[in-house]
């Protein structure tokens, strides 16, 4: 199936009464809400100022995107957060408008959103809505390329991964011009369905904000592998709820840039017995950058035999870099085996005059630590697509590894 | 273990929560600025005090209680309180007996007889410190210790430099509200090398109902100097929550050490969470100097609710900062407690280990923060914060916040929560230990490190304390 896909509302929410209602009701919750500040925890270490830039306020786009990189297998591409083509087979995709009410009503249950504001403009603002449904096993990952361009972009993904079912995703994002993309994936995986899904973004102008939401079932399993690069400002933001048995594990990499902020949010909260959650995020901060990890992993009552690690790590490269970290963790249950480990420093001194005193270079040596530092993330990579992104990034170049 | 049995356990558990009947002096519940007039007449302040705390009320008017701490309770009513109550005197030189009975019965060594304890003793009671032990003997060293009102008329001076150089009048809300109505406290002057030759002690008791407690201390080692300072507290028991809000500045200056200990007992409430009080204390300490150390322990086992962050600023180059806490929540306690570690200064030191244990019903949360400012090369943190589960009706959180703008520093940050091993505990009723008896043992255990730190006397009680305090949480 090769669809090009012409949307003709923004999104297809004013097509059926009850969607419009529901609509109504979130446009009325947006209109109370106002961008958070750093006094809400989960933005204390944000600098949202370049979201909402002048530039970024208009909606036209006044000229042509690139040819795009050629994809294979399946794929589909986003321009200004509105697919223009596509090319599925295991994957089932639909627009909101394809779907018949039973889905809709569920998806609409299951979109119930928080406070969060930019969460709920996300849904009142959607340039499309897209329903990705995997019933099998697929072999190949599904490609999601998001481009942009001009003014604030907003892109919804709902993704349902049938029990028993396995996949992957990788969605990467390009930008051509001062743009804010505030985009939402909101994952959905059956009873021991198994996902793996990669984020890699290396944006040149835009300011992102991804957010995934996922709900996993009993023995459903999530592997995120991500790596975020900012020349202005991201977040990337993972808010995920495990049932009985299953598994989440997150592993990523932030590679900062100057003058560019990179926050990662992540909300993991355990609600069912026997859950697993492993989070490793490593952050190589330059001169006059800044990176943020906050995570918070909750478990509740119900949330017994829990097992949680969160090990969050930075290298700060140089003077002027800033890193901020807060690793939370809210307990209510008594028989979990939790913990986490935090860690902001340099490049270890002992490690770098034992290799210079072997004739290696003082830039190489500094990479070869980087590596090192980078590793024990880089190891759980496994899709194809992220590492070769990501490969195109690393090693450092000389400037930024002195 | 029967009901009747734990029940009995747990209404024994708090052994501090007798009245002592005595004729007080008090002033009517409200705060307004007659009243804020009315101490400092009272205390015959100068007027620049006077004016610091006028100031402070009104900074406090304009103020919000804040509510971002991981505690819940219902709105106080800060003018249905008392904020000054004060044993009446039957002469200048004279104490009431039952203020000795009620010190001896909490074991706080009042007597100068009792030197064997080697700890000078100031005793707070409500709102007045009704008397100092080995001011004397402490004199010949060179060392002031006495309560903050007689400090403020014999070396006003000192008061003025020092007084709200750590804690500003505005620094948070229950900050500006003691330093509008503080009554009394410690003050504490080490001169130039000079290691005080007793561990100073101050003893906080509220004893009349519905009164806030707003205690001052001021502590002030100077250069190459040493000070060991403890500090314990308990209420009766009773049915309304009461109100401490103290403020504690700390001042190192260069090459001196202070170690100020804590074991917190106040009155928690009773199970069903009545009663108890509201710790709400704001403690800070400066290393000013190069080389300063400033050292915080504490061990919380009471109060209904503690929201209590004793930190340090690390401003002089090589300057330390610790922080050991042991905090145990039981019942329907609510705990928000941790540090915070500023480091300005080069090559600065800071460790923080911190214990909570959760049981019952409460609530333990450690809320921490390391920052590392730009100007602080060769900045060190370590933090290891530990949490133990007691039941399935508790909760244990950790909010750390670390922040570093210097790239030739190195913070480290670990945490861990669990219960109980069942393995531990089979290996003690193994060898006959009953299940009581086996979780204070693994609790003591996994105190350790931080009653390794306290005083000898201090580490006693607290090991002793929190035995009594798991009473009745197992089984």
């Amino acid at each position: 199936m090769n669809t090009a896909l012409a949307v003709c509302h923004p999104c297809g929410w004013a097509e059926d009464a009850a969607t419009r209602a529901w609509h109504e009701q979130l446009a009325e919750r947006l209109a109370t809400l106002t961008p958070p500040t750093r006094k809400n925890e989960f933005w204390r270490y944000s600098r949202l100022s370049a979201c909402f830039a002048p530039e970024r306020a208009g909606r036209g786009l006044d000229f042509p995107f690139p040819s795009p990189e050629p994809l294979t297998g399946e794929w589909i591409r986003l321009d200004q957060g509105r697919p223009v083509a596509a090319h599925t087979r295991v994957w089932r995709l639909r627009s909101w408008s394809e779907l018949d009410e039973a889905t809709r009503a569920r998806w609409r249950e299951r979109l119930e959103p928080d406070e969060d504001y930019f969460a709920v403009r996300n849904l009142v603002e959607a340039d499309a809505v897209l329903l990705l449904e995997l019933e099998q096993t697929a072999d190949a990952p599904l490609q999601i390329q998001y481009r942009h361009g001009a003014g604030w972009v907003q892109p919804l993904l709902l993704v349902d991964v049938a029990a028993g079912a396995r996949g992957a995703l990788v969605e990467t994002f390009a930008s051509f011009g001062p743009s804010t993309q505030n985009g939402a994936v909101h994952l959905w995986l059956g009873e021991g369905a198994e996902l793996t899904h990669g984020v890699f973004t290396a944006d040149e102008e835009q300011a992102l904000l991804h957010r995934v939401r996922a709900r996993l079932g009993a023995r459903a399993r999530l592997d995120v592998q991500a790596f975020a690069a900012a020349r202005r400002y991201q977040r990337l933001e993972w808010d995920v709820t495990l049932g009985e048995s299953a598994t989440l594990r997150l592993s990523g990499i932030t590679q900062g840039e100057p003058e560019g902020s990179a926050d990662v949010a992540l909300r993991i909260r355990h609600a069912a017995p026997g859950a697993t959650t492993d989070v490793r995020w490593r952050g190589l901060v330059p001169a006059a950058a800044h990176s943020a990890v906050i995570g918070r992993i909750l478990i509740e009552p119900t949330g017994q035999r829990t097992d949680a690690a969160m090990r969050l790590d930075h290298l700060l490269l140089a003077d002027g870099a800033a890193a901020d970290v807060k690793p939370e963790l809210e307990i209510y249950a008594d028989d979990v085996a939790c913990g986490h480990g935090a860690t902001l420093g340099r490049l270890d001194d002992e490690a770098l005059f034992y290799l210079r005193s072997r004739g290696i270079p003082e830039v190489e040596a500094r990479r070869l630590l980087i590596d090192a530092f980078l590793a024990p993330v880089l190891q759980r990579f496994t899709l194809a697509e992220v590492l070769r992104h990501v490969h195109s990034r690393l090693p450092l170049p000389d400037d930024a590894a002195a | 273990m029967s009901t009747a049995e734990l029940d009995a356990a747990l209404s024994q558990a708090y052994e501090a929560g007798f009245v002592t009947d005595i004729e007080t002096e008090t002033l009517p519940p409200g705060l307004d600025e007659k009243v804020i007039e009315y101490i400092s007449v009272k205390k015959n302040e100068p007027d620049f005090l006077r004016q610091w705390r006028l100031n402070a009320f009104h900074r406090w008017q304009t103020m919000r209680e804040p509510r971002w701490a991981h505690v819940h309770y219902e709105p106080i009513d800060y003018q249905g309180l008392i904020y000054y109550a004060a044993p009446k005197r039957r002469s200048e030189t004279e104490i009431d007996p039952k203020l000795l009975e009620t010190y001896e019965k909490l074991g706080v060594p009042v007597h100068e007889r009792a030197a064997l304890a080697g700890v000078a003793v100031d005793a707070v009671f409500d709102s007045v410190s009704v008397l100092t032990t080995f001011k004397d003997k402490l004199a010949e060293a060179g060392v002031i210790f006495c309560p903050i009102s007689e400090a403020v008329q014999k070396y006003p001076e000192l008061v003025q430099k020092y007084l709200g150089s750590v804690v500003p009048p505005g620094d948070n809300f229950f900050a500006a509200l003691n330093s509008a109505v503080f009554s009394d406290g410690s003050f504490v002057y080490v001169p130039k090398g000079v290691r005080c030759p007793l561990e100073l002690s101050t003893y906080f008791r509220i004893n009349t109902a519905r009164t806030g407690q707003f205690e001052r201390t001021l502590i002030i080692a100077d250069e190459g100097s040493y000070v060991s300072y403890l500090e314990g507290c308990t209420a009766p028991m009773r049915d309304e929550h009461q109100l401490h809000a103290a403020v504690v500045e700390l001042i190192a200056l260069e090459g001196a050490e202070i170690r100020y200990s804590t074991v917190q007992n106040w009155y928690p409430g009773d199970e069903e969470g009545r009663g108890g009080v509201y710790n709400f204390v704001t403690k800070r300490g400066l290393c000013a100097g190069r080389g300063a150390k400033i050292s915080w322990t504490q061990v919380e086992t009471g109060s209904a609710i503690t929201w209590k962050y004793p930190s340090v600023i690390l401003k002089g180059d090589d300057s330390v900062g610790e922080f050991y806490s042991v905090a145990l929540t039981r019942g329907r306690q609510q705990a928000d407690t941790g540090t915070k570690m500023i480091h300005l200064g080069r090559n600065t030191r800071s460790t923080i280990v911190s214990k909570g244990i959760a049981a019952g019903h409460s609530q333990n949360a450690y809320r921490g923060l390391v920052r590392i400012n730009p100007g602080a090369s060769g900045a060190r943190n370590y933090t290891q914060c530990d949490s133990l589960l007691i039941g399935p009706h508790c909760g244990a959180h950790t909010f750390p916040y670390i922040e570093s703008r210097n790239p030739r520093a190195i913070v480290e940050h670990e945490a861990s929560t669990s219960r109980v091993s069942e393995e531990q505990l089979f290996y003690c009723r193994q060898r006959g230990i009953d299940p009581e008896r086996a979780v204070a043992l693994i609790v003591g255990g996994f105190c350790k490190d931080v009653f390794q730190k306290l005083p000898l006397e201090f580490a006693v009680e607290a090991g002793k304390l929190l035995e009594v305090s798991l009473e009745g949480s197992v089984g």
